[in-house]
């Protein structure tokens, strides 16, 4: 009997627990006292939660293993720089936070992530981003000639070989602004025009005021030249405001949200009926979609709602010209120019590739795979699922001509997958030279609600932001490196064609856009 | 690595406990007895998962299958030592109090696990309970996983899917071990066979995932409760 209770009680002794307990993870997603507090004063502690919460959001860590980058490695290898900063006697400068910061992010690969720091000796943020890095570092010299050459097609309207040319900018500081300076500037050479000793004491008033009000708008329209529209438009809208009492001419205040919705697009079409459309950024929802119109420009001016109009009309020209002279049966082909154009509005696809062909039984066209975070673990994803884009609602045609998409170095993210869904139409082609490399799309949800992943922090506020995509994004086949993930790589073009230059400074001919048009009227 | 050392070493001391018991109770044969049997019944699984600040994940508990072959060797009539081989499901279903329409998915992980345990037995003749107490190890087989998927790209449609889970090298622990008891009743209904039925419970204490991060703990355990009923010849 006691040597069955013994048994019986060692039984249950071997029943202690050997689990072990799991390290506690963090949420970053949002202004938290307790992820951020430690952050706001210590440059180790910004670093810990940059590394955490890639560590648990970043959905890519199997790629970045495969391409031989260890993170862990990273921690061990980076963090005590940072602690160092802590220590460092002298102010650290906003550059050598930058420099360090770039190099933690600089081996990932995907496209889109960015991340901010907010250096707490200065005040100031710092921010860096793979993509950027990594374009700086391999394909400097094709992005700098890229962004310092304003393609259009200038040469081809003056030599007659256009029957229909339009542009249209919704970016207004550069029209109103300069209508309004021509006003000033009109009315101050005539008032010059007349010797002092004969103006009239309201004369001389007008011209007193007339004067600083030319130099002010010359100096908003100047930060334009610069690419900074946003600052651009406070300085003129500060101008508008201050001066609206003189009721000067088109020296109206511009809507804000201009700056964030800003479009300009061009249409064209050539005399053998190739339909042209370039737009420089994936925003023509905006303009198009009434659900977005009401949102976005829902409380704007008459004068903006007018010019969200204009700009709609210019899709909606090349638009028409595809249906009626596909069904006219004389549609040569379709151009699509995505070059340097950074991406936007997954919703925008309806109104590029899916106003040319139907919906499939996915309700739209299966334009790559998607893979999603699914835990705090790095290898904790989801199944891979179909990425469906968006094929427009209403009646349109299937484009059965060539249609071509231009891209480059900078066609990012949408116009990556406008570049990449071109190659799965049977008569698709694309032609210019590799796109940037961020496939993988970002949420637009600042909370965690479907994937619990997007963000790190609130941008300019917490002292730690990261915005990291969602997802991972596949090619359907693999490409000629033998990959379908391609974040840093970007989409391989079927026709490479670098562009000149030179020749388009010189001349104003585009060779990469010769070569498209050379392919839709030979099929080479 | 620190915390991985202790956990191997406690495993081990366990181990020698268990045989060392066996061991101990080798003087006291008399009336030996061999049982070889087959059984069959439903596995229940707990997955045990921090879930971080991800709160609206829900890892519920899931039914499955199992099967296997028993022997036994009795050292007295209430005293055996027990060794079987068994196909054990450990599922569970991942799914989300918000979002339960759109993340609803069941994974199936086929187990095949070799319980040493020691039988105490009371009663009759005929009718007589017992309890199991011991170890186990074992080998993850393979997987399935299925169900619905948020799919955030997929134009507002969930994603349904059904297929093999692709075992991940760097991260799925392909061994197992672990405690497990049981306790149950047997019939002996002939001179050489009996009955029985059986509820046993395996407590997995190696981690589901590997440690594959430097930086992050994270264990993953399985808790599965069986309930199964076989027979065995007595030699």
């Amino acid at each position: 009997m006691k040597t069955k209770i013994f048994l019986i009680a060692a039984a249950a002794v071997l029943f202690t627990g050997c689990r072990l307990e799991s390290d506690d993870v963090l949420n970053y997603a949002h202004q938290d006292e307790m992820a951020f507090s430690k952050a706001e004063g210590s440059y180790a502690a910004k670093f810990d939660v940059v590394w955490n919460g890639l560590n648990a959001n970043y959905a890519l860590w199997d790629y970045e293993a495969e391409h031989g980058l260890n993170w862990d490695k990273v921690y061990e290898e980076f963090r005590p720089k940072f602690v160092a900063l802590d220590s460092s006697k002298t102010t650290v400068t906003d550059k050598q936070l930058k420099a360090l910061l770039d190099s933690v992010i600089a081996p990932l690969h995907d496209g889109h992530l960015s991340v901010q720091l907010k250096n707490h000796a200065t005040g100031k943020y710092v921010s860096s981003g793979p993509g950027s890095l990594r374009l700086a570092r391999e394909r400097l010299d094709e992005y700098l000639t890229a962004a310092r050459t304003e393609l259009n097609l200038n040469y081809y309207a003056k030599n007659g070989l256009l029957k229909e040319y339009t542009v249209k900018s919704s970016y207004t500081i550069q029209t109103v602004a300069m209508e309004a300076l021509k006003y000033v500037e009109a009315v101050v050479t005539r008032l010059e025009a007349i010797p002092e000793s004969e103006r009239t004491p309201a004369q001389n008033d007008t011209l007193a005021l007339y004067s600083p009000i030319g130099r002010e708008l010359s100096s908003a329209l100047s930060l334009t030249l610069a690419g900074e529209n946003q600052m651009a438009i406070e300085k003129y809208n500060i101008i508008a405001y201050k001066y609206q009492y003189l009721h000067i001419p088109y020296l109206e205040p511009i809507d804000p949200v201009i700056n964030e919705y800003g479009l300009e697009v061009t249409y064209a079409l050539f005399k053998d009926n190739i339909a042209y459309l370039k737009f420089d950024g994936f925003k023509l929802s905006a303009y198009l979609d009434d659900q977005f119109i009401n949102q976005i420009f829902g409380g704007s001016s008459d004068a903006t709602k007018a010019l969200v109009t204009e700009v709609g009309d210019v899709w909606r020209a090349w638009f028409n010209a595809i249906q009626e002279h596909h069904k006219a049966g004389d549609l040569k082909g379709v151009i699509i120019d995505v070059r340097s154009n950074g991406g936007g509005l997954l919703y925008d696809s309806k109104f590029v590739l899916g106003a040319l062909r139907q919906a499939d039984e996915s309700g739209g066209f299966h334009d790559c795979d998607a893979r999603f975070k699914r835990g705090s673990g790095r290898f904790d994803y989801s199944p891979v699922m179909p990425q469906i884009m968006s094929v427009l609602d209403s009646a349109h045609v299937t484009v059965t001509a060539p249609v071509v998409v231009l891209c480059n170095c900078g066609s990012v993210s949408m116009a990556e997958h406008t570049s990449y869904g071109v190659k799965l139409f049977e008569n698709g082609k694309l032609v210019g030279t590799r796109t940037f490399g961020g496939f993988s799309a970002l949420s637009d949800e600042p909370s965690y609600s479907n994937n619990y992943a997007g963000y790190v922090g609130v941008e300019n506020v917490t002292p730690v932001f990261c915005y990291i995509p969602q997802e991972v994004a596949y090619l359907l086949e693999e490409n000629s490196k033998g990959e379908k993930i391609v974040e840093g790589y970007g989409i391989e073009p079927d026709i490479e064609v670098a562009l000149d230059a030179e020749t388009f400074n010189k001349v104003g001919t585009d060779n990469q856009l010769d070569r498209a048009l050379q392919y839709i009227r030979t099929g080479n | 690595m620190t915390n991985n050392v202790n956990y191997s070493n406690r495993v081990r001391t366990m181990l020698r406990m268990t045989v060392l018991l066996s061991l101990l109770l080798l003087p006291y044969g008399a009336q030996a007895q061999w049982r070889l049997g087959v059984n069959g019944g439903a596995t229940w699984n707990h997955y045990s998962i921090n879930k971080q600040y991800m709160t609206d994940y829900r890892y519920v508990d899931e039914w499955g299958g199992m099967a296997g072959v028993t022997t036994q060797y009795n050292f007295f009539d209430w005293l055996g030592l027990r060794g079987e081989l068994n196909f054990v499901q450990r599922n569970y279903r991942h799914t989300r109090y918000e979002y339960a329409d759109r993340l609803n998915v069941r994974y199936e992980n086929n187990y095949l696990l070799l319980p040493v345990t020691v039988n105490f037995s009371f009663g009759g003749q005929k009718v007589r309970g017992f309890v199991n107490a011991g170890v186990y190890g074992g080998v993850w087989l393979n997987g399935h996983y299925g169900g619905t998927e948020c799919n955030s790209m997929g134009g507002g449609k969930s994603f349904t899917f059904s297929e093999p889970y692709a075992f991940n090298s760097q991260k799925d622990q392909r061994g197992d071990f672990g405690y497990t008891g049981g306790v149950g009743v047997e019939y002996k209904f002939h001179e050489h066979w009996l009955a029985q039925i059986e509820a046993t419970c395996y407590y997995s204490v190696i981690s589901s995932t590997k440690q594959y991060m430097t930086y992050q703990k994270d264990y993953r355990y399985n808790t599965t409760i069986g309930l199964k009923a076989g027979v065995s010849y007595v030699f």
